[in-house]
């Protein structure tokens, strides 16, 4: 995604030059190709996050879009009343990128985990929420974050995230992805996790299972529309995210059904009120947490039992 | 022209009204900022257009200190920005003139405040894009100097050194006493000219309560950026809460508003006299 990422900046910088790029000793590579031919719009704050965001607000008083870059971990946690206070409450046209969503700093451990973001991001008044779930999402969504008026949190992944397209999709803020159509099951998905869903829903279709598949890259404002529809057609839903149990995926779908009255089978793939304290190749720390193709295998069948 | 002086002890009265009326407001918090805010807006220092208040080069005021709200929407409404009538709504239900500043519906108000700690990042960045060309103002932050014990602050600090923010001006408003007593029995910072220098700021100290001191240290020219300390008495005008501790929030009893009247130089009627 970081690759994508750096194509994605330079162009939004390019043609729109309100854009400011802040920076918190962060954006190594992502930025070599700004920091060349725009290095008068990058305001580097150091390793001091929730200054940035006070900054990035003052920035953005005066017209400009700042567009601030760093891990979310720091940025969603511990600059988390900068957030709140200087950019929701004045509903400021801030652009938050936090990187390494969900386990994606995997060799880091847990204090570079961003495991609770969307539940503190999703709960601020004002604020919309975005995750690209594939290196060809991520275009798209930095373009619509920036083409919003108002505070956006996008929870970035970092590399080796799994393509499932053919062509950038088109990302519409507020709106799921249709990824297949199935009348069984429906799962609903949001992040990197895409990938591990695709390839199930292939195995699970040859066990006679037909599969509904919605991508969250919107988590705020949640596409309540889209899961109410699948949930009528296929009376279950598994969310499955690399997020905690609590305030993610999983609470925001199941609000949606409970402002409806919809009922369902529901079930859910995430970390279960944990911190992730496991090292290794993401994929495997995944595995260890069922937050992976068997995981989702195994709560699927038991739904259609 | 009114004197500075007189429009100070105006301001001060118009608080003190406010308060006994509404009965809220951080009243001591606000007198110790009072010459600090008139030289500011009447002593020729600020670019302010009250026709457009959003006029883009215009000098800016982050109030980091938004304890001193009250103070500041008496003089916005001297200044003219609105109805100094409008004031007498203030923490009544329905009001936009709350306890703390918020932005969004009071022209001149450039920024939410309140949490302590918050107004210098933000005013950092608006100094940073008023260093273009295009556009060129300057930026005042009133900090108060219990708040120098956030963190933030000195995030903001060693940022408006790195990038040279020569255009922006910190103001502290030394009253030694925070919301639970003396600052220096709560956390004591010491020398707080000293620190500010380690940072690499040019400082100033000077009698908070002198306007023509406060305006020959803000035009003073300094090549890094400044910082005034401005040595203020919490309370400053009503004898019975000058320098006193447990003054952050307090209504004054009606003895002490007999008291205030006599302090002020006004008389009951004066302060009987409230347009709603």
């Amino acid at each position: 995604m970081r690759n994508k990422y750096k194509e994605a900046i330079y162009q939004l910088m390019k043609d729109d030059s309100r854009i400011i790029a802040i920076l918190v000793d962060s954006g190594t590579e992502e930025y070599d190709d700004v920091r060349r031919d725009f290095s008068g719009r990058i305001v580097e704050c150091g390793i001091a996050e929730a200054n940035a965001v006070g900054v990035a607000a003052g920035i953005a008083s005066c017209g400009y879009i700042p567009v601030i870059y760093g891990m979310g971990a720091f940025l969603a946690y511990r600059a988390f009343e900068f957030i709140r206070n200087d950019v929701c409450l004045q509903n400021r046209n801030v652009k938050i990128v936090g990187s390494g969503g969900g386990i994606g700093y995997n060799n880091l451990g847990p204090t570079h985990h961003t495991t609770e973001d969307i539940a503190v991001m999703t709960s601020l008044p004002n604020m919309t929420v975005l995750a690209p779930a594939t290196p060809l999402e991520v275009a798209p969504v930095m373009m619509a974050a920036v083409s919003y008026i108002g505070p956006v949190y996008i929870r970035f992944g970092k590399a080796f995230e799994e393509e499932i397209y053919q062509e950038e999709p088109i990302i519409e803020i507020g709106k799921a992805n249709i990824i297949r159509e199935g009348k069984d099951l429906t799962i609903i998905v949001t992040g990197s996790m895409i990938s591990d869903v695709v390839k199930s829903t292939e195995l699970l279709e040859q066990e006679g299972i037909d599969t509904e598949v919605l991508n969250m890259t919107t988590l705020k404002p949640i596409d309540k529309e889209a899961i109410i529809k699948s949930a009528a057609k296929t009376g279950r839903i598994l969310t499955v995210e690399e997020h905690n149990y609590y305030g993610g995926l999983r609470s925001l779908v199941s609000d949606a059904l409970i402002d409806t009255g919809r009922r369902v089978e529901f079930q859910s793939i995430c970390f279960q009120d944990e911190f992730c304290m496991q090292y290794g190749w993401r994929q495997n720390i995944r595995k260890m947490y069922g937050i992976s193709v068997d995981g989702i295998l195994e709560t699927a069948r038991k739904m259609m039992v | 022209m009114e004197k500075l002086e007189e429009i100070a002890l105006d301001i001060r009265r118009s608080i003190f009204k406010t308060v006994y009326h509404n009965r809220a407001g951080h009243l001591a918090s606000c007198l110790s900022s009072v010459e600090i805010l008139v030289a500011l807006y009447f002593g020729g220092v600020m670019k302010y257009n009250t026709a457009n208040p959003n006029m883009a080069d215009r000098d800016r005021l982050i109030l980091s200190k938004g304890h001193v709200a009250l103070a500041i929407y008496h003089v916005l409404a001297k200044a003219g920005y609105f109805d100094a009538k409008e004031v007498s709504t203030f923490c009544k239900e329905g009001t936009f003139f709350g306890g703390l500043t918020t932005y969004g519906k009071i022209p001149g108000i450039e920024t939410t405040t309140g949490s302590l700690g918050h107004g210098l990042s933000f005013a950092a960045g608006v100094a940073m894009m008023g260093q273009s060309d295009r556009c060129k103002y300057n930026v005042y932050t009133l900090i108060g100097d219990g708040e120098l014990q956030e963190g933030e602050i000195w995030e903001a600090a060693m940022f408006i050194i790195n990038h040279k923010l020569t255009n922006h001006t910190i103001i502290i408003d030394n009253n030694g006493i925070q919301a639970t007593g003396y600052g220096k029995d709560i956390i004591n910072l010491e020398d707080i000219a000293q620190k500010w220098e380690a940072f690499g700021f040019s400082v100033i100290e000077v009698d908070g309560h002198s306007i023509p001191a406060l305006l020959e240290s803000i035009h003073k020219r300094t090549d890094k950026p400044k910082v005034i300390i401005a040595n203020t008495i919490k309370g400053k005008g009503l004898s019975f809460a000058e320098n006193k501790g447990d003054w952050h929030y307090k209504m004054p009893s009606e003895e002490e508003v007999t008291q205030g009247l006599l302090d002020l130089d006004m008389t009951r009627e004066e302060l009987s006299n409230y347009e709603k």
